[in-house]
Protein backbone atom coordinates (compact mmCIF):
# COMPACT_ATOMS: atom_id res chain seq x y z
CA UNK A 1 0.00 0.00 0.00
CA UNK A 2 1.69 3.76 -1.09
CA UNK A 3 1.20 5.73 1.51
CA UNK A 4 1.17 9.74 1.15
CA UNK A 5 4.35 11.39 1.44
CA UNK A 6 4.81 12.72 5.26
CA UNK A 7 7.30 16.03 4.19
CA UNK A 8 7.75 15.87 7.96
CA UNK A 9 10.61 18.90 7.38
CA UNK A 10 8.20 21.21 5.90
CA UNK A 11 10.37 21.76 3.27
CA UNK A 12 7.58 22.53 0.47
CA UNK A 13 7.45 26.16 1.23
CA UNK A 14 10.81 26.56 1.58
CA UNK A 15 12.86 28.34 -0.70
CA UNK A 16 15.52 25.78 -2.40
CA UNK A 17 16.96 27.84 -5.13
CA UNK A 18 19.96 29.94 -3.28
CA UNK A 19 20.93 26.68 -1.45
CA UNK A 20 24.08 24.87 -3.06
CA UNK A 21 23.47 21.40 -0.81
CA UNK A 22 20.82 19.55 1.12
CA UNK A 23 22.21 16.82 3.13
CA UNK A 24 19.69 14.23 4.45
CA UNK A 25 21.42 11.89 7.09
CA UNK A 26 20.23 8.61 8.36
CA UNK A 27 20.87 5.04 8.38
CA UNK A 28 19.54 2.62 5.24
CA UNK A 29 15.44 2.67 5.69
CA UNK A 30 15.25 6.54 7.21
CA UNK A 31 13.48 7.97 4.08
CA UNK A 32 16.48 10.18 2.45
CA UNK A 33 16.16 8.90 -1.08
CA UNK A 34 12.53 9.16 -0.76
CA UNK A 35 12.93 12.55 0.60
CA UNK A 36 14.92 13.27 -2.41
CA UNK A 37 12.40 11.85 -5.01
CA UNK A 38 9.53 13.82 -3.31
CA UNK A 39 11.72 17.37 -3.78
CA UNK A 40 12.43 16.18 -7.48
CA UNK A 41 9.30 15.52 -7.96
CA UNK A 42 7.17 18.36 -6.22
CA UNK A 43 9.22 20.77 -5.10
CA UNK A 44 9.31 24.53 -7.34
CA UNK A 45 13.24 24.81 -7.02
CA UNK A 46 13.80 21.05 -7.76
CA UNK A 47 11.43 19.87 -10.31
CA UNK A 48 11.36 20.15 -13.98
CA UNK A 49 15.51 20.86 -14.38
CA UNK A 50 18.16 18.53 -15.10
CA UNK A 51 19.14 16.35 -13.16
CA UNK A 52 22.43 13.83 -12.70
CA UNK A 53 22.11 11.18 -10.53
CA UNK A 54 25.01 9.27 -8.83
CA UNK A 55 24.32 6.12 -7.50
CA UNK A 56 26.57 3.99 -5.48
CA UNK A 57 29.36 4.11 -8.28
CA UNK A 58 33.15 4.76 -7.37
CA UNK A 59 33.79 8.54 -6.31
CA UNK A 60 36.37 9.12 -9.24
CA UNK A 61 34.30 8.96 -12.17
CA UNK A 62 31.94 11.05 -10.31
CA UNK A 63 32.94 14.14 -12.48
CA UNK A 64 32.78 12.30 -15.60
CA UNK A 65 29.41 11.26 -14.83
CA UNK A 66 28.49 15.38 -14.55
CA UNK A 67 28.08 17.72 -17.53
CA UNK A 68 30.26 20.86 -17.32
CA UNK A 69 27.12 23.19 -17.44
CA UNK A 70 25.79 23.43 -13.80
CA UNK A 71 22.87 21.07 -12.91
CA UNK A 72 20.99 19.30 -9.87
CA UNK A 73 23.06 16.41 -8.90
CA UNK A 74 21.46 13.99 -6.71
CA UNK A 75 24.36 11.67 -4.83
CA UNK A 76 22.22 8.65 -3.61
CA UNK A 77 24.81 7.22 -1.08
CA UNK A 78 27.67 8.79 1.04
CA UNK A 79 29.27 6.64 2.50
CA UNK A 80 32.28 7.12 3.36
CA UNK A 81 33.97 10.38 4.89
CA UNK A 82 36.76 10.43 1.24
CA UNK A 83 33.71 11.03 -0.74
CA UNK A 84 33.34 14.39 0.78
CA UNK A 85 36.22 15.32 -1.25
CA UNK A 86 34.19 14.91 -4.52
CA UNK A 87 31.11 16.37 -3.52
CA UNK A 88 33.66 19.94 -2.60
CA UNK A 89 34.66 19.10 -6.45
CA UNK A 90 30.97 19.16 -7.95
CA UNK A 91 30.03 22.38 -5.80
CA UNK A 92 33.05 23.63 -6.97
CA UNK A 93 32.12 22.91 -10.54
CA UNK A 94 28.96 25.35 -9.58
CA UNK A 95 26.17 22.35 -9.48
CA UNK A 96 23.61 21.85 -6.90
CA UNK A 97 23.56 18.64 -4.82
CA UNK A 98 20.67 16.89 -3.21
CA UNK A 99 22.41 13.91 -1.43
CA UNK A 100 21.69 10.86 1.18
CA UNK A 101 24.38 10.44 3.42
CA UNK A 102 25.48 8.15 5.85
CA UNK A 103 28.17 10.16 7.55
CA UNK A 104 27.59 11.75 11.03
CA UNK A 105 26.54 15.33 10.69
CA UNK A 106 30.29 17.28 11.46
CA UNK A 107 31.64 15.44 8.02
CA UNK A 108 29.64 17.93 6.29
CA UNK A 109 30.80 20.76 7.56
CA UNK A 110 33.78 21.95 5.49
CA UNK A 111 31.17 21.93 2.77
CA UNK A 112 29.68 24.87 3.71
CA UNK A 113 33.01 26.42 2.56
CA UNK A 114 31.10 26.46 -0.99
CA UNK A 115 27.84 28.13 -0.19
CA UNK A 116 24.65 27.32 1.87
CA UNK A 117 23.70 24.22 2.99
CA UNK A 118 20.82 22.46 4.41
CA UNK A 119 21.32 19.47 6.54
CA UNK A 120 18.89 17.23 8.02
CA UNK A 121 19.72 14.09 10.29
CA UNK A 122 16.63 12.30 9.41
CA UNK A 123 16.72 9.11 11.77
CA UNK A 124 16.76 11.27 15.28
CA UNK A 125 13.40 13.18 14.74
CA UNK A 126 10.57 11.60 16.80
CA UNK A 127 7.63 13.49 15.38
CA UNK A 128 8.57 12.13 11.92
CA UNK A 129 7.76 8.37 13.77
CA UNK A 130 4.72 9.81 15.43
CA UNK A 131 3.34 10.80 12.15
CA UNK A 132 4.39 7.47 10.88
CA UNK A 133 2.80 5.63 13.65
CA UNK A 134 -0.67 7.66 13.31
CA UNK A 135 -0.64 7.21 9.11
CA UNK A 136 -0.72 3.24 10.48
CA UNK A 137 -3.05 3.59 13.24
CA UNK A 138 -0.67 1.93 15.70
CA UNK A 139 -0.62 4.14 19.21
CA UNK A 140 2.56 4.53 20.85
CA UNK A 141 3.83 5.88 23.88
CA UNK A 142 6.51 8.45 24.33
CA UNK A 143 9.03 5.91 26.10
CA UNK A 144 8.21 3.66 22.90
CA UNK A 145 9.33 6.01 20.41
CA UNK A 146 12.24 6.87 22.37
CA UNK A 147 13.17 3.15 23.04
CA UNK A 148 12.85 2.29 19.35
CA UNK A 149 14.87 5.76 17.93
CA UNK A 150 17.46 4.51 20.35
CA UNK A 151 17.85 0.71 18.89
CA UNK A 152 16.93 1.61 15.63
CA UNK A 153 16.81 5.11 14.66
CA UNK A 154 13.80 6.65 13.25
CA UNK A 155 13.19 5.23 10.08
CA UNK A 156 10.26 3.11 7.95
CA UNK A 157 11.69 0.07 6.98
CA UNK A 158 12.36 -0.86 10.82
CA UNK A 159 9.10 0.60 12.05
CA UNK A 160 7.21 -1.93 9.32
CA UNK A 161 9.60 -4.63 10.56
CA UNK A 162 8.54 -4.40 14.15
CA UNK A 163 5.06 -3.24 13.47
CA UNK A 164 4.70 -6.17 11.06
CA UNK A 165 5.15 -9.02 13.46
CA UNK A 166 2.30 -9.25 15.56
CA UNK A 167 -1.36 -7.79 15.63
CA UNK A 168 -0.30 -5.33 17.90
CA UNK A 169 -2.30 -1.73 18.00
CA UNK A 170 0.60 -0.15 19.74
CA UNK A 171 3.96 0.35 19.50
CA UNK A 172 5.28 -0.49 23.29
CA UNK A 173 3.90 -4.09 22.85
CA UNK A 174 5.09 -5.03 19.38
CA UNK A 175 9.05 -3.39 20.16
CA UNK A 176 8.60 -5.71 23.37
CA UNK A 177 7.42 -8.79 21.52
CA UNK A 178 10.20 -8.14 18.40
CA UNK A 179 12.96 -7.79 20.83
CA UNK A 180 11.78 -11.00 22.70
CA UNK A 181 11.10 -12.92 19.72
CA UNK A 182 13.09 -11.52 17.16
CA UNK A 183 16.38 -10.42 16.63
CA UNK A 184 17.91 -8.80 13.13
CA UNK A 185 21.08 -8.71 11.22
CA UNK A 186 22.00 -6.33 8.96
CA UNK A 187 23.89 -6.70 5.38
CA UNK A 188 25.38 -4.65 3.55
CA UNK A 189 24.53 -4.73 -0.26
CA UNK A 190 27.28 -5.16 -2.70
CA UNK B 1 7.74 -35.77 -19.94
CA UNK B 2 10.38 -35.97 -17.51
CA UNK B 3 13.13 -38.58 -17.98
CA UNK B 4 13.37 -39.81 -14.52
CA UNK B 5 10.77 -40.27 -12.22
CA UNK B 6 10.89 -41.37 -8.29
CA UNK B 7 8.82 -43.59 -6.37
CA UNK B 8 8.72 -44.16 -2.74
CA UNK B 9 7.33 -47.40 -0.93
CA UNK B 10 6.09 -45.04 1.68
CA UNK B 11 3.61 -48.30 3.09
CA UNK B 12 7.02 -49.20 4.32
CA UNK B 13 7.78 -46.18 6.52
CA UNK B 14 4.16 -46.48 7.97
CA UNK B 15 4.53 -50.28 9.28
CA UNK B 16 7.91 -49.03 11.05
CA UNK B 17 9.81 -51.09 8.13
CA UNK B 18 13.71 -50.55 9.17
CA UNK B 19 14.12 -49.26 5.23
CA UNK B 20 12.16 -47.31 2.46
CA UNK B 21 12.67 -48.28 -0.52
CA UNK B 22 13.25 -45.90 -3.81
CA UNK B 23 12.51 -46.68 -7.17
CA UNK B 24 13.60 -44.61 -9.64
CA UNK B 25 12.75 -45.09 -13.45
CA UNK B 26 14.95 -43.74 -15.90
CA UNK B 27 13.63 -43.62 -19.01
CA UNK B 28 16.16 -41.93 -21.05
CA UNK B 29 19.06 -44.11 -22.59
CA UNK B 30 21.44 -41.62 -22.31
CA UNK B 31 21.71 -41.73 -18.55
CA UNK B 32 22.73 -45.35 -18.49
CA UNK B 33 26.37 -45.60 -17.25
CA UNK B 34 26.68 -42.05 -16.05
CA UNK B 35 26.96 -41.12 -12.34
CA UNK B 36 23.88 -40.24 -10.26
CA UNK B 37 22.88 -39.35 -6.42
CA UNK B 38 20.23 -39.72 -4.48
CA UNK B 39 18.95 -37.16 -1.94
CA UNK B 40 16.34 -37.23 0.75
CA UNK B 41 16.49 -33.41 2.37
CA UNK B 42 14.36 -31.95 5.10
CA UNK B 43 13.16 -28.33 4.25
CA UNK B 44 11.54 -25.52 6.26
CA UNK B 45 10.19 -23.17 4.17
CA UNK B 46 9.19 -19.75 5.99
CA UNK B 47 6.27 -17.62 4.70
CA UNK B 48 7.17 -14.62 3.47
CA UNK B 49 7.73 -12.46 0.39
CA UNK B 50 11.19 -12.39 0.72
CA UNK B 51 11.71 -15.65 2.87
CA UNK B 52 15.77 -17.28 3.97
CA UNK B 53 14.50 -21.26 3.68
CA UNK B 54 16.99 -23.93 4.67
CA UNK B 55 17.03 -27.30 3.76
CA UNK B 56 19.35 -30.35 6.10
CA UNK B 57 20.02 -33.32 3.66
CA UNK B 58 19.46 -36.37 5.95
CA UNK B 59 20.90 -39.04 3.53
CA UNK B 60 22.67 -39.32 0.54
CA UNK B 61 23.39 -42.39 -1.85
CA UNK B 62 26.03 -41.95 -4.72
CA UNK B 63 24.68 -44.64 -7.28
CA UNK B 64 26.21 -45.27 -10.93
CA UNK B 65 22.87 -45.98 -13.50
CA UNK B 66 23.12 -49.25 -14.30
CA UNK B 67 19.64 -50.21 -15.54
CA UNK B 68 16.28 -48.62 -16.26
CA UNK B 69 15.14 -49.47 -12.72
CA UNK B 70 17.13 -48.59 -9.57
CA UNK B 71 16.13 -48.91 -6.12
CA UNK B 72 17.78 -47.04 -3.41
CA UNK B 73 16.77 -48.07 0.42
CA UNK B 74 16.50 -45.33 2.61
CA UNK B 75 16.86 -45.59 6.63
CA UNK B 76 13.22 -44.78 8.41
CA UNK B 77 15.24 -42.79 10.16
CA UNK B 78 16.40 -40.52 7.47
CA UNK B 79 12.81 -39.03 7.64
CA UNK B 80 10.67 -36.80 9.46
CA UNK B 81 8.54 -38.11 11.72
CA UNK B 82 5.50 -35.68 10.40
CA UNK B 83 4.84 -33.13 7.84
CA UNK B 84 4.26 -29.68 9.85
CA UNK B 85 2.11 -26.63 8.02
CA UNK B 86 2.15 -24.02 10.26
CA UNK B 87 0.92 -19.87 10.18
CA UNK B 88 4.95 -18.63 9.26
CA UNK B 89 6.97 -22.08 8.58
CA UNK B 90 6.36 -25.15 6.70
CA UNK B 91 8.34 -28.61 7.46
CA UNK B 92 8.50 -31.00 4.50
CA UNK B 93 10.80 -33.78 3.42
CA UNK B 94 12.09 -33.90 -0.46
CA UNK B 95 13.42 -36.49 -2.50
CA UNK B 96 15.80 -36.03 -5.55
CA UNK B 97 18.03 -37.71 -8.06
CA UNK B 98 20.49 -35.91 -10.16
CA UNK B 99 22.29 -37.29 -13.20
CA UNK B 100 25.78 -35.90 -13.94
CA UNK B 101 25.34 -35.84 -17.24
CA UNK B 102 26.27 -32.31 -18.32
CA UNK B 103 28.70 -29.91 -17.29
CA UNK B 104 26.29 -27.04 -15.76
CA UNK B 105 23.12 -28.32 -15.76
CA UNK B 106 22.15 -31.93 -14.73
CA UNK B 107 18.96 -33.60 -14.94
CA UNK B 108 17.51 -34.06 -11.59
CA UNK B 109 13.87 -34.57 -10.59
CA UNK B 110 12.54 -33.85 -7.01
CA UNK B 111 9.70 -34.89 -5.57
CA UNK B 112 7.66 -34.06 -2.04
CA UNK B 113 7.63 -37.06 0.01
CA UNK B 114 4.07 -37.43 1.13
CA UNK B 115 4.07 -37.65 5.04
CA UNK B 116 1.04 -37.29 7.63
CA UNK B 117 0.11 -34.56 9.54
CA UNK B 118 -0.11 -34.09 13.07
CA UNK B 119 -3.61 -34.20 14.24
CA UNK B 120 -2.89 -32.06 17.92
CA UNK B 121 -5.29 -31.45 20.49
CA UNK B 122 -6.30 -27.89 20.96
CA UNK B 123 -7.68 -28.71 24.32
CA UNK B 124 -6.75 -25.76 26.83
CA UNK B 125 -4.12 -23.98 24.00
CA UNK B 126 -3.52 -20.19 25.71
CA UNK B 127 -5.12 -17.41 22.99
CA UNK B 128 -2.18 -15.02 23.05
CA UNK B 129 0.96 -17.95 23.06
CA UNK B 130 3.06 -14.71 23.05
CA UNK B 131 1.69 -13.57 26.20
CA UNK B 132 1.78 -17.27 28.19
CA UNK B 133 5.82 -17.83 27.80
CA UNK B 134 6.73 -14.19 27.57
CA UNK B 135 4.53 -12.73 30.09
CA UNK B 136 4.91 -8.85 30.88
CA UNK B 137 7.10 -8.18 33.84
CA UNK B 138 6.40 -5.00 35.59
CA UNK B 139 9.64 -3.86 37.92
CA UNK B 140 9.41 -1.17 40.31
CA UNK B 141 13.20 -0.33 40.53
CA UNK B 142 13.30 1.15 43.92
CA UNK B 143 11.47 -1.79 45.56
CA UNK B 144 13.62 -4.10 43.85
CA UNK B 145 16.78 -2.90 44.74
CA UNK B 146 15.72 -2.21 48.31
CA UNK B 147 14.80 -6.22 48.65
CA UNK B 148 18.31 -7.12 46.86
CA UNK B 149 21.36 -7.87 49.63
CA UNK B 150 24.13 -5.02 50.78
CA UNK B 151 26.58 -6.57 48.53
CA UNK B 152 24.04 -7.02 45.01
CA UNK B 153 23.57 -2.61 45.92
CA UNK B 154 27.27 -2.14 45.90
CA UNK B 155 27.22 -4.28 42.52
CA UNK B 156 24.98 -2.39 41.01
CA UNK B 157 26.48 0.54 42.34
CA UNK B 158 29.47 -0.07 41.03
CA UNK B 159 28.32 -1.08 37.78
CA UNK B 160 26.43 1.76 36.97
CA UNK B 161 29.20 4.41 38.26
CA UNK B 162 31.58 2.31 35.30
CA UNK B 163 29.11 2.46 32.65
CA UNK B 164 28.79 6.03 33.18
CA UNK B 165 32.28 6.69 33.43
CA UNK B 166 32.89 4.71 30.27
CA UNK B 167 30.48 6.40 28.88
CA UNK B 168 31.40 9.81 29.51
CA UNK B 169 35.34 9.43 29.43
CA UNK B 170 34.48 7.80 25.38
CA UNK B 171 32.77 10.54 24.53
CA UNK B 172 35.67 12.91 25.12
CA UNK B 173 37.74 11.00 23.85
CA UNK B 174 35.95 10.64 20.96
CA UNK B 175 35.70 14.59 20.83
CA UNK B 176 39.59 15.44 21.34
CA UNK B 177 40.46 12.52 18.84
CA UNK B 178 37.91 14.33 16.15
CA UNK B 179 38.32 17.63 16.83
CA UNK B 180 41.85 18.02 18.38
CA UNK B 181 44.33 15.60 18.46
CA UNK B 182 46.98 15.69 15.86
CA UNK B 183 47.41 12.03 16.26
CA UNK B 184 44.13 10.81 17.48
CA UNK B 185 44.64 8.25 20.13
CA UNK B 186 42.19 5.92 19.30
CA UNK B 187 39.53 7.22 16.65
CA UNK B 188 41.68 7.54 13.71
CA UNK B 189 40.18 5.61 11.47
CA UNK B 190 38.70 8.02 8.41
CA UNK B 191 35.09 6.12 8.42
CA UNK B 192 34.45 5.17 11.97
CA UNK B 193 35.03 9.19 13.24
CA UNK B 194 34.99 9.69 16.63
CA UNK B 195 31.29 10.55 17.46
CA UNK B 196 30.04 7.54 15.97
CA UNK B 197 32.53 5.36 17.62
CA UNK B 198 31.20 7.19 21.18
CA UNK B 199 27.40 6.39 19.71
CA UNK B 200 28.00 2.52 19.16
CA UNK B 201 30.24 2.82 22.19
CA UNK B 202 27.05 3.93 24.01
CA UNK B 203 25.30 1.23 22.66
CA UNK B 204 27.20 -1.66 23.62
CA UNK B 205 27.63 -0.31 26.88
CA UNK B 206 23.91 0.62 27.80
CA UNK B 207 22.57 -2.87 26.35
CA UNK B 208 25.78 -4.37 28.78
CA UNK B 209 24.62 -2.74 31.58
CA UNK B 210 20.88 -3.12 31.12
CA UNK B 211 21.50 -6.79 31.22
CA UNK B 212 23.60 -6.99 34.58
CA UNK B 213 20.83 -4.21 36.01
CA UNK B 214 18.48 -7.34 35.38
CA UNK B 215 20.89 -10.06 36.66
CA UNK B 216 21.37 -8.35 39.60
CA UNK B 217 17.81 -7.29 40.54
CA UNK B 218 16.82 -10.44 40.13
CA UNK B 219 19.13 -12.02 42.78
CA UNK B 220 16.68 -11.42 45.88
CA UNK B 221 16.05 -15.47 45.05
CA UNK B 222 17.83 -18.33 43.72
CA UNK B 223 15.73 -20.62 41.54
CA UNK B 224 17.62 -23.66 39.80
CA UNK B 225 16.38 -26.50 38.43
CA UNK B 226 17.09 -29.77 40.81
CA UNK B 227 20.52 -31.57 40.33
CA UNK B 228 18.37 -34.33 39.07
CA UNK B 229 15.34 -33.62 37.39
CA UNK B 230 12.71 -36.56 36.70
CA UNK B 231 12.19 -37.87 32.93
CA UNK B 232 9.24 -36.57 32.03
CA UNK B 233 6.34 -38.72 30.55
CA UNK B 234 3.18 -39.27 29.90
CA UNK B 235 0.82 -40.77 32.50
CA UNK B 236 3.06 -39.46 35.57
CA UNK B 237 2.64 -37.42 38.21
CA UNK B 238 4.78 -34.34 39.25
CA UNK B 239 5.33 -31.98 41.91
CA UNK B 240 6.99 -28.65 41.34
CA UNK B 241 9.27 -29.73 43.74
CA UNK B 242 10.72 -32.10 41.35
CA UNK B 243 12.18 -29.73 39.16
CA UNK B 244 12.54 -26.53 40.97
CA UNK B 245 14.34 -25.08 44.11
CA UNK B 246 13.88 -21.53 45.05
CA UNK B 247 14.62 -19.87 48.11
CA UNK B 248 14.36 -16.25 48.60
CA UNK B 249 16.23 -13.57 50.78
CA UNK B 250 13.11 -11.37 51.59
CA UNK B 251 9.67 -12.25 52.16
CA UNK B 252 7.35 -12.03 48.79
CA UNK B 253 4.01 -11.15 48.34
CA UNK B 254 1.79 -12.52 45.37
CA UNK B 255 3.76 -15.26 44.21
CA UNK B 256 2.68 -17.18 40.69
CA UNK B 257 4.70 -20.04 39.42
CA UNK B 258 3.92 -21.47 36.29
CA UNK B 259 4.57 -24.23 33.91
CA UNK B 260 4.01 -22.98 29.94
CA UNK B 261 5.43 -25.11 27.22
CA UNK B 262 5.31 -23.60 23.87
CA UNK B 263 6.31 -24.55 19.75
CA UNK B 264 8.11 -21.55 18.49
CA UNK B 265 7.77 -21.48 14.53
CA UNK B 266 11.88 -20.59 13.46
CA UNK B 267 13.11 -18.97 10.51
CA UNK B 268 14.41 -16.20 8.76
CA UNK B 269 13.43 -13.44 6.59
CA UNK B 270 14.75 -10.68 4.46
CA UNK B 271 13.75 -6.84 4.53
CA UNK B 272 14.54 -3.43 3.55
CA UNK B 273 16.49 -2.58 0.03
CA UNK B 274 18.36 0.44 0.18
CA UNK B 275 22.34 0.02 1.50
CA UNK B 276 21.82 -2.30 4.59
CA UNK B 277 19.33 -5.34 4.31
CA UNK B 278 17.95 -6.81 7.11
CA UNK B 279 18.39 -10.49 7.84
CA UNK B 280 15.56 -10.78 10.18
CA UNK B 281 15.68 -14.14 12.48
CA UNK B 282 12.16 -15.30 14.31
CA UNK B 283 11.26 -17.72 16.79
CA UNK B 284 7.48 -16.83 16.98
CA UNK B 285 5.63 -18.59 19.56
CA UNK B 286 2.52 -20.01 17.66
CA UNK B 287 0.81 -22.59 20.42
CA UNK B 288 1.10 -22.72 24.22
CA UNK B 289 -0.05 -24.39 26.86
CA UNK B 290 -0.39 -23.36 30.53
CA UNK B 291 0.13 -27.13 32.39
CA UNK B 292 0.53 -25.41 35.69
CA UNK B 293 -0.26 -22.38 37.47
CA UNK B 294 -0.96 -21.39 40.75
CA UNK B 295 -0.28 -18.31 43.33
CA UNK B 296 0.15 -17.76 46.63
CA UNK B 297 -0.26 -14.07 49.07
CA UNK B 298 3.04 -14.62 50.88
CA UNK B 299 6.33 -16.58 50.84
CA UNK B 300 8.73 -15.97 53.43
CA UNK B 301 12.19 -15.42 53.48
CA UNK B 302 14.55 -18.23 53.28
CA UNK B 303 11.81 -20.96 52.78
CA UNK B 304 11.30 -22.84 49.83
CA UNK B 305 9.18 -21.64 47.26
CA UNK B 306 8.41 -24.15 45.63
CA UNK B 307 7.27 -26.57 49.24
CA UNK B 308 4.18 -23.73 48.51
CA UNK B 309 2.79 -24.59 45.61
CA UNK B 310 3.21 -28.72 46.20
CA UNK B 311 -0.02 -29.96 44.24
CA UNK B 312 0.43 -32.83 42.17
CA UNK B 313 0.15 -32.48 38.16
CA UNK B 314 0.52 -34.37 35.26
CA UNK B 315 1.85 -32.83 31.84
CA UNK B 316 0.01 -35.33 29.49
CA UNK B 317 -1.59 -31.93 27.59
CA UNK B 318 1.94 -31.13 26.61
CA UNK B 319 2.43 -34.51 24.61
CA UNK B 320 -1.23 -34.06 22.97
CA UNK B 321 -1.02 -30.73 21.72
CA UNK B 322 2.70 -29.72 21.15
CA UNK B 323 5.22 -30.29 18.29
CA UNK B 324 7.76 -32.25 19.36
CA UNK B 325 11.09 -29.99 18.75
CA UNK B 326 12.23 -30.04 15.13
CA UNK B 327 14.86 -27.78 14.19
CA UNK B 328 16.62 -28.37 11.28
CA UNK B 329 19.38 -25.92 11.89
CA UNK B 330 19.94 -23.27 14.69
CA UNK B 331 17.66 -20.86 12.85
CA UNK B 332 14.67 -23.20 11.11
CA UNK B 333 12.32 -25.25 12.64
CA UNK B 334 10.01 -25.86 15.04
CA UNK B 335 11.25 -25.16 18.68
CA UNK B 336 9.38 -26.99 21.16
CA UNK B 337 9.95 -24.66 24.60
CA UNK B 338 9.20 -25.81 28.39
CA UNK B 339 9.52 -23.18 31.47
CA UNK B 340 8.54 -22.71 34.93
CA UNK B 341 7.83 -19.22 35.26
CA UNK B 342 8.46 -17.52 38.89
CA UNK B 343 6.10 -13.99 38.97
CA UNK B 344 6.58 -11.72 42.02
CA UNK B 345 3.90 -8.73 41.96
CA UNK B 346 6.31 -5.74 41.00
CA UNK B 347 9.61 -7.51 41.49
CA UNK B 348 11.61 -9.05 38.53
CA UNK B 349 10.52 -12.29 37.34
CA UNK B 350 12.33 -15.72 36.69
CA UNK B 351 11.95 -17.82 34.23
CA UNK B 352 13.99 -21.63 34.05
CA UNK B 353 13.95 -23.59 30.93
CA UNK B 354 13.11 -27.49 31.46
CA UNK B 355 15.44 -28.74 28.14
CA UNK B 356 13.51 -30.65 25.67
CA UNK B 357 15.82 -33.84 26.43
CA UNK B 358 13.78 -34.47 29.91
CA UNK B 359 10.77 -34.91 27.72
CA UNK B 360 10.25 -38.63 26.36
CA UNK B 361 9.92 -38.16 22.76
CA UNK B 362 8.33 -41.56 22.26
CA UNK B 363 5.15 -40.33 24.44
CA UNK B 364 4.31 -36.79 21.55
CA UNK B 365 1.71 -37.63 19.27
CA UNK B 366 3.90 -38.04 16.05
CA UNK B 367 5.16 -41.28 17.52
CA UNK B 368 1.40 -42.49 16.74
CA UNK B 369 1.77 -41.19 13.32
CA UNK B 370 4.34 -44.34 12.45
CA UNK B 371 5.15 -46.92 13.03
CA UNK B 372 8.48 -47.87 15.21
CA UNK B 373 11.16 -48.85 12.87
CA UNK B 374 12.73 -52.34 13.77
Amino acid sequence: MTRPFDDYLQLANRRLANTRLVVFIGCSGAGKSSYIQHLLAQHPDCRDRPVVRIEQGRPLTWHEKVPDTPCLVVVDELLVMRDVWQIAKLLRAGHRLLVASHLPRPCHWPLLLFGPMLQFQIDRLPAKLFNALAQRGVRSSAGAVDRFIRQFGANYADLDMVLETGPDADLDSALRRFNRFYSVERVRNN
Amino acid sequence: MNDITIEGDLDALYSGAPTVPFTIAFSNPKHQGLNAKFCLRHLVNVHDSDPVNAAHVAFEHPFVVSDRICTVDVPSSAFPRFAYHGSKVDITCQAEVVVDDAIFFDSKVRQTVPLPRLELSDVGLAANPSEALDPHDTISFFRNFMVISFKQKLAWIATFTTFILGLVGNFFLALYDTFVAANPLVYSSEVDIGLFAAGIGAFVGGTAFSALNKKILRTYKIANLTANPPMIAKGRRYRLSDFLEATSSTNLQDVTLRLVVANQECGQYWRGSGTDRRRVTFSQPSRALVLFEKTTAVVFKRADIETYFNDRFDLDQAFDGMVPHSMISDTHGVKFVAVIQIMVGDLADTTLELPFEMWNRSDFADHRLLGEAK
